[in-house]
């Protein structure tokens, strides 16, 4: 019997060989771990409203490299999930490693499309903030779009004490029924800064893990806008690890006919004297579907937490769904948290008080939409690009009527 | 030039009546005070006059200018110049308080056919109905009464009426969330914008405000009525006397 017959096992991921391109050592020793790999069912909370017909289909192959030379150029690009144009900016250096992976501990609990990215990446990039950057950097993913394909972009991006830049994200392409499954891990080390603004026009897949770890006295402002897409799955856990810290994070989706959004966001405030802020909205129309799931966990020691979930659904059809889910788990006594969850339709009385100013109630309508959509954009500190992606919000709007 | 003619109005779908046959005329250039106390239907009037249509009449009509206005939606009726100031002014978060204005005020010239404004003139004229209020630059740049405090929310009503510079202009008690130097401010402004072509309906529950924009006229609304109108004289009396008064004269 072959290897792949073994682990033939009906609930194992395992199309996933097919990405299996290595030595045939690494190999052996990442398929016994994928078959720990349990695809996702419905009966685990943090699966239970995502469409998982979606990440049934896998794609049969993974994207190739398409090149081996490394150019310089204005952001760095990815093409297929692999770095193809690097960056020449001062303060922020760029490694590749291919032996990372191994000295990962594989099987994540909740989420084996994490486990998934750690098994089949082969080149994970380290970006390291070493100071103050002015430039904001620019990261761009997208295919070589004449195939359907797996990609598993890994990236490790580490602000350096006292650093502080602004990172813009860009998934782009029009290649509907590919799958990224990426990896995004920063660790924020002490007095450093990282405004961070990811932007979602794919309509391939996107299965997305974040992990922020943030030391003592840091700032991180993370927001992610998804104008457009098919299935956009986020998975963030934050790790407030030195006192004096804040985390910002934010989302938008906007969505039609079946897409869908969902968010999931662990944060453990683990010390002292920190802050948290989640707000999420989505506007929904047609058959669409967002899933705000949200946790915050205060520990014992962590005195004085200041923490809020606020996750907010327009829905514009009567067959859209929005599941909304804030929890608080809290073993400290002297902190302060709240959640708040809204679902519902654009109020009569605003559209009222913008007619009678002299908008007709399409404008007025359109108008409160917009506004909905860009106080998500306005907690988004990256200013830099808040003109075109105004554009984006405004096209995908447009197309929702 | 504002004519109501024994208006009935209940909300859409209920059968709760809230006006209950009230008439009313205001002739350009006038100042009109309806006082009464809460509850009376005061705030359900004016929004009629704009145009709310989760009310119903059910009898009655409102002219403006010889012509009914029934007919007309909110859009339409602001248009052609009718204004509220309303009680409760509705926070819009995402929506910039300056290009809002700007859009109302292209909106009014375009049904004018006139050409839209330029933006840096806007911004100038912006700035001089600010001054006018008494409202700083920062309020261009934030949320449309976002975050505001109810004094301040006040104001930018009657900046929104400085700016679009409309008929007939109804102020829902404007005066309750104001200190008295607020109260001074938006009254001063608030007279600077009486002229011969316009008219304005104040409606206030204390006659405090009266103090400072001086009507011409006088009602008092109870129940859905007006029961008494006269000059002043009748608030300050109303203001010692309390509504039981009038209502006692009534029987
Ligand atoms: N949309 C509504 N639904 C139910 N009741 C209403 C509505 N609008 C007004 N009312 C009722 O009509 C009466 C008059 O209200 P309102 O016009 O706000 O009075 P005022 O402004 O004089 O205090 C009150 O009893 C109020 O509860
Ligand atoms: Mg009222």
């Amino acid at each position: 019997m072959t290897m792949t017959e073994t682990i033939k096992k009906d609930s194992t991921l395992i199309e996933c060989l097919n990405y299996l391109d290595d030595s045939i050592e690494l190999y052996k020793d990442r398929v016994s771990k994928l078959e720990k790999l349990n695809k996702p069912n419905r009966k685990q909370e943090a699966w239970k409203y995502f469409p998982l017909k979606k990440l049934n289909n896998l794609p049969k192959n993974k994207g190739k490299k398409v090149t081996t030379t490394i150019q310089t150029g204005d952001q760095l690009d990815f093409i297929n999930g692999f770095l193809t144009q690097s960056i020449d900016i001062d303060g922020v250096e760029i490694n590749l490693s291919d032996t990372f992976n191994n000295r990962l501990n594989v099987v994540h609990e909740e989420n084996p499309f994490t486990s998934l990215n750690t098994l089949t990446n082969n080149e994970t990039v380290f970006i390291n903030v070493t100071k103050k950057v002015l430039t904001p950097l620019k990261i761009r993913f997208h295919n070589d779009e004449t195939d359907t394909i797996y990609t598993d972009p890994k990236l490790i991006i580490t602000c350096k004490e006292n650093s502080s830049i602004d990172i813009l994200v860009t998934h782009e392409g029009n290649d509907t029924d590919s799958l990224e499954n990426s990896s995004f891990k920063f660790n924020v080390e002490e007095n450093a800064e990282l405004n961070y603004l990811s932007i979602k026009t794919a309509t391939r897949s996107i299965q997305e893990s974040i992990e922020i770890n943030c030391a003592a006295n840091t700032y991180v402002n993370a927001s992610y806008i998804v104008p457009s897409t098919t299935v956009s799955r986020h998975d963030a856990e934050v790790n407030l690890n030195g006192s004096n810290s804040k985390c910002y994070l934010n989302g938008l989706g906007i969505l039609k006919s079946e897409e869908s959004f969902t968010f999931k966001t662990r944060v453990h405030h683990r010390v002292e004297e920190c802050e948290s802020y989640q707000h999420f909205k989505n506007i929904l129309s047609g058959k669409s579907m967002a899933e705000y799931n949200g946790l915050v966990e205060v520990y014992k020691d962590a005195q004085l937490t200041d923490s809020y979930q606020l996750n907010r659904n327009l829905i514009l059809s009567d067959t859209a769904k929005a599941f909304s889910r804030p929890q608080l788990r809290i073993f400290a006594d002297d902190v302060k948290c709240s959640h708040g969850s809204t679902t519902g339709q654009i109020e009569e009385s605003e559209i009222l008080y913008l007619m009678s100013r002299g908008l007709t109630r399409t404008q007025a309508h359109a108008i409160l939409v917009f506004g909905f959509a860009d106080e998500v954009l306005e907690s988004s500190k990256c200013k830099f690009a808040h003109d075109e992606v105004r554009i984006l919000l405004k096209e995908s709007l447009k197309s929702l009527s | 030039m504002i004519e109501i003619k024994d208006l009935h109005v209940k909300i859409e779908e209920e059968d709760v009546e809230i006006i209950k046959g009230l008439s009313l005329t205001i002739n350009k250039g006038e100042t009109h005070a309806i006082m009464g106390p809460n509850g009376s239907g005061k705030s359900t009037l004016s929004k009629v006059l704009a145009g709310d249509e989760q009310y119903e009449i059910t009898s009655g009509d409102i002219l403006v200018n010889g012509e009914s206005i029934l007919e007309l939606d909110a859009t339409e009726r602001a248009l052609m110049g009718i204004f509220l100031a309303f009680q409760y002014p509705v926070e819009i978060p995402g929506v910039n308080n300056a290009s809002f204005l700007r859009m109302a005020y292209n909106a009014k010239q375009q049904h004018e056919d006139k050409e839209e404004i330029d933006p840096i003139d806007f911004e100038e004229y912006l700035d001089s109905k600010l001054e006018l209020v008494g409202m700083s630059k920062d309020f261009k740049e934030r949320p449309v009464n976002f975050g505001f405090s109810g004094g301040e929310k006040k104001r930018n009503e009657i900046l929104q009426m400085a700016v679009l510079n409309p008929i007939f202009n109804i102020l829902d008690e404007t005066d309750s969330g104001l200190d008295i130097d607020a109260l001074k401010g938006v009254a001063d402004a608030v007279n600077k914008l009486r002229a011969n072509e316009n008219c304005f309906l104040l409606i206030t529950h204390y006659q405090r405000l009266l103090d400072y924009i001086v009507p011409d006229i006088v009602h008092v609304m109870v129940d859905g009525k007006i029961i008494e109108t006269g000059d002043k004289s009748l608030a300050l009396e109303l203001d010692k006397k309390g509504y039981d008064f009038i209502l006692e004269k009534q029987d």
